[in-house]
């Protein structure tokens, strides 16, 4: 057999119930098939294990066990790396929780915590030239580790009670009004909170590269009010730079 | 280098000569791993051990693993770089294990093809690992230590020889470990793993570097380094991390027996 269809057949049986031995082994060498039939399935549990902790910790054993098996039988690993398994795990949940949509919430926070730990560097700004920005020209530069997903629940108090481990979480319940939970780096520190569409709207716009003059103009078509608006404007602008979500201006 | 063992090497208090780090950790775009590293690498030369190369797969190396592989090694400016004689998936598929070779013509051609492409992009020569193996091909034509010679002459590479795994395959393939290491091209070893296995249900020696290394493992490597001579050592756990200190303990031993040629196990 060529390397190519020994290994292409190997690969079948990794994927398979394991009852058919592929035919490029020894026969008297088969005993051992059995370890690589389960590491492979083994390293993908640990792996969403290992990013999906809190996600774990809401669903239990049994249930995220079965959860991962569901997955992990539907989603072929294909990156060279492990680090990508998991990708759409959130969309495995949604599809076995339709009435708990706080588990693919949370699901989503799992996994956009551990995208953000490593993702991009980003410059610190520099706070001394912030006097000189002519703010009407200005365009912003978020944070490159942002991540934004509508949400429909209290995921964000769900994810930080089980991350404190000493008390129990509270009940999974459903937000009074529509919101967005953003998640970035600040420094080496992945942070997340929950935003109100407009904030949400006007970080949109930022990345799109619109001016901060568009981003209150926008702001003040939500408000009806041009003296609320360049208020709001202020302080968010304020508290994304206190918070590393802003990291240069253009 | 394992997580809890980190504060002893930002602080430069741990008495090793180099660390080993699994580069695969460390291959993101930035963020702590990278920032962790680059304080620790200050204190310690560093070693980069890989899993993903896939220098056996028909199907070639990966370009983005190659490219972000150069990037770290770049940046870090390691003792060397090594990786597995294995391969992990074909057609689109990647089983994330190290899955062995048939040791056959076309394997080496293919195995030596790939060396001497990452090694070219790397603009440095590979350390290859020996593998644990479960099961051999009924292809099979030559021994592993015969592929690995023969990789070394083909291509420059050198190897990174792991006792634990000869000691685990040779007991479930029922091959001389001596044999094995006398017939490594003994001039390319630039490094040890030394590490513990389990033992399966059916008998099977199951690499999972989840125990300290028991004494078979150390008579053998006693005997190696008669032969092998200076070479880096580096005491290797994936599971079960145990205080640093552990592992000291056996990095000690393994000083001594490398200096005195002696055997627990004699």
């Amino acid at each position: 057999m060529s390397l190519r269809a020994i290994q292409s057949d190997f690969c079948s049986f990794l994927r398979s119930d394991g009852s058919m031995p592929p035919a490029s082994i020894a026969a008297s060498a088969r005993r051992g098939l059995g370890v690589y039939h389960y590491a492979h399935r083994a390293t993908l549990g640990e792996a969403l294990r290992d990013v999906f902790e809190r996600t774990h910790g809401w669903l239990g054993d049994a249930r995220f066990d079965s959860a991962a098996d569901a997955h992990i039988a539907s989603h072929p690993p294909s990156s060279w790396t492990l680090a990508d398994y998991g990708a759409g795990f959130d969309q495995t949940l949604s599809a076995l929780y339709p009435d708990h949509p706080e588990v693919a919430e949370l699901a989503w926070l799992d996994w956009s915590l551990r995208a953000a730990f490593n993702g991009p560097d980003s410059a610190q700004l520099d706070l001394a030239a912030l006097a000189q920005v002519d703010w009407d020209a200005a365009r912003l530069v978020i944070n490159p580790t942002l991540a934004c997903r509508p949400i429909a629940t209290n995921v964000a108090l769900l994810w930080q009670a089980l991350d404190d481990q000493h008390e129990a979480p509270p009940p999974a319940s459903r937000l009074p009004g529509p919101a967005v939970l953003t998640i970035w780096r600040q420094g080496l520190t992945p942070r997340f909170q929950t935003v109100e569409p407009g904030e949400h709207e006007a970080l949109m716009l930022a990345l799109k590269g619109e001016s901060f003059a568009a981003i209150c103009a926008a702001l003040a078509l939500r408000l009806a009010d041009a003296d609320e608006a360049a208020a709001v404007a202020g302080a968010m602008l304020g508290r994304w730079i206190a918070e590393g979500l802003l990291v240069g201006l253009n | 280098m394992r997580t809890p063992h980190y504060p002893a090497y930002l602080a430069g208090t741990a008495p090793v000569d180099f660390v080993e780090i699994i580069s695969e950790n460390f291959m993101g775009d930035g963020g702590r791993p990278l920032h962790t590293l680059e304080q620790v690498r200050q204190n310690y030369p560093v070693a980069m051990h890989g899993v993903s190369m896939s220098i056996g797969s028909a199907d070639g190396l990966n370009a983005d693993h190659l490219g972000r592989l150069k990037r770290l090694a770049d940046r870090i400016e390691p003792l060397w770089v090594s990786d597995h004689l294995c391969w992990t998936g074909i057609d689109g598929f990647n089983s994330h294990d190290l899955l062995p070779l048939p040791y056959t013509p076309e394997a080496l051609d293919i195995a030596c093809g790939n060396i001497a492409l990452a090694q070219d992009l790397l603009a440095r020569p590979l350390l290859i690992e020996n593998p644990s193996s479960y099961i051999s091909f009924a292809d099979d034509v030559m021994p592993e230590w015969e592929f690995l010679r023969e990789l070394t002459r083909r291509t420059g590479c050198y190897l990174l020889l792991d006792i634990n795994n000869i000691h685990v395959s040779a007991t479930n393939h029922g091959f001389d470990p001596l044999a094995y290491i006398e017939g490594i091209p003994a001039d390319r070893v630039r490094q040890i793993h030394l590490a513990g296995h389990s033992e399966g249900q059916d008998g099977l020696l199951i690499d999972t570097h989840d125990h300290p290394v028991p004494d078979p493992v150390w008579a053998l490597y006693a005997k190696a380094m008669l032969q092998l001579g200076d070479v880096a050592v580096m005491i290797e756990r994936d599971d079960d991390i145990p205080p640093l200190e552990t592992l000291l303990d056996e990095l000690a031993l393994a000083r001594k027996l490398a200096a005195t040629g002696e055997s627990l196990a004699a």
